[in-house]
């Protein structure tokens, strides 16, 4: 139901994984591995390989997929939690839609003008679902199985929303549709980065554009700090002294886990 | 009344609602997920996904979400419980997952010349016969401006049709389109209008696909 000048345009913006920017960026990190942050208490879950969730929430930018960033920008995802979770893939075979770029970012909006449903986008309160399901259907038309896209939102110095890249990889059921539940492409996936900070996602229930570090910016502040293994902590008898004398000195305890 | 739907959901709302947060919606995603992975619990939804006939046993985007993966897992659901959803739903998105859902297996391949009155798919039949039911909207006592509308749900339905897209929903389309009905020629001007707003490439594709002229250039 679309003209040939349009399906051309974005027929043109598909690349296969040897052509695609994603082929550099694997190579750039040292080969195919994704990295995706996510809250702490799944860390457990990810003690041996396995599957990443497929994420369905309507609000994500591309639709029904498994949202993760190439390991060239290994803590660009960090706003969505503490634990980095880690997997291989295989992209020799997929085809790529690459909306870092502009006339990629185009052809699609010259798609979606001319879907019978358009006006639903632009004219009804159902947008959010309605594009959910306008990219969900894209994808399904033209067969991809990647987006590569710019970040919406960033965490401060760990993302670069005009730098960065992130990955909106599709799983297929058997007759062609997109899959949910979990990821089978990225099925390995290990806990295997822990970092030390927490992002605030939403302000006033909205997603904010660059969510500041919480952490970092507090103890950049503190002139002097002391280093110490939380196990050890637990068991030192003279922990409550030591924390007075942070106190009184105007510095700070860093408790971390040894491994 | 289905009793697991009914006791999940609070539960389901929450991984798909997106007024609860991309951070809520993960969270409860993920948690579900988990749930599937234990044994017996997804053929337990099965069968009460394919049992349920309750409209009310989940909110709208609880249902959008379980229409959609029951898609994916080629679970049927009921005929009328579907019907119901749609005639309750204004969102052409979730009209459009069930119309998917309820085509996606049928093997009818209907003629270009098939008419309404005895359009194969049964579903489709009773999506257009209840959109092009005027009986209510004739009595003199309406007001002009309710006959106005007289074809506004067919019109929701048709573009449902042409959104969905497959060979089935297209052939349907053309089936609406040709009724000869008090709303036959709103309806026309309708897809007309619609066909004003794509370029005119796309506008001779539809035009090919429901066998009905658009192009302006074609008509002169």
């Amino acid at each position: 139901m679309v003209g040939k000048s349009i399906l051309g345009a974005v027929e043109s913006s598909i690349m296969t994984y040897a052509k695609s920017r994603l082929s550099d960026l694997v190579d750039e990190a040292g080969g195919p591995y994704a990295i995706k942050f996510v809250k702490s208490r799944w860390a457990t879950n990810y003690l041996t390989p396995s599957r990443l969730k497929i994420s369905e929430t309507p609000a994500l930018t591309w639709g029904t997929a498994t949202y993760v960033t190439p390991l060239a920008f290994p803590l660009s995802s960090a706003l969505y939690g503490r634990i980095g979770l880690v997997t291989d893939f295989d992209p020799s075979k997929w085809r790529i839609f690459d909306a870092t770029d502009a006339a990629a970012r185009m052809a699609y909006v010259r798609w979606v003008r001319v879907q019978p449903a358009f006006s639903n986008l632009v004219l009804t309160v159902h947008s959010t679902q309605a594009n959910h399901y306008m990219r969900n259907k894209f994808r399904e038309d033209f067969k991809i199985d990647c987006v590569l896209f710019n970040p919406d939102q960033e965490a401060d110095l760990h993302t670069d929303r005009g730098r960065d890249v992130w990955m909106a990889v599709t799983d297929w059921t058997s007759d062609g549709k997109i899959d949910a539940f979990m990821s089978d492409r990225l099925g390995k996936a290990r806990f295997t980065v822990l970092l030390d900070e927490d992002f605030v996602l939403e302000e006033n229930g909205l997603p904010v554009e660059r969510a500041e570090r919480q952490i970092e910016k507090a103890t950049e502040t503190i002139l002097n700090h002391q280093p110490m293994d939380v196990g050890a902590a637990r068991g030192d008898p003279a922990l409550p002294t030591t924390v007075i004398q942070h106190y009184v000195n105007g510095s700070y305890l860093h408790l971390f886990i040894r491994p | 009344m289905s009793e697991l739907l009914t006791l999940a959901r609070d539960y389901i709302d929450r991984m798909v609602n997106p007024s609860y947060g991309y951070a809520t919606n993960e969270d409860y995603s993920l948690r579900f997920a988990q749930l599937l992975t234990r044994e017996g619990f997804e053929s337990s939804l099965r069968d009460e996904i394919r049992a349920s006939h309750d409209a009310d046993a989940l909110t709208s985007n609880g249902w959008l979400w379980l229409i959609q993966w029951a898609r994916t897992r080629r679970i049927e659901m009921d005929e009328d419980l579907l019907l119901n959803l749609f005639e309750e739903w204004s969102s052409l998105p979730a009209r459009c997952a069930i119309v998917d859902l309820a085509t996606y297996n049928s093997e009818f391949k209907p003629r270009p010349d098939t008419q309404l009155s005895e359009f194969p798919h049964r579903f489709l039949g009773r999506l257009m016969r209840g959109a092009t039911q005027t009986d209510d909207l004739e009595k003199k006592d309406r007001r002009s401006s309710e006959r106005l509308r007289l074809t506004a749900r067919a019109e929701s339905v048709l573009l449902v049709f042409l959104q969905v897209g497959t060979p089935l929903t297209l052939a349907a389309a053309t089936a609406l389109l040709r009724y000869r009905w008090q709303g036959h020629d709103e309806l026309s001007e309708y897809l007309s209008l619609l066909a004003e707003t794509v370029d005119p490439e796309t506008r001779d594709v539809w035009g090919r696909q429901l066998g009905i002229r658009l192009s302006r250039e074609s008509q002169e």
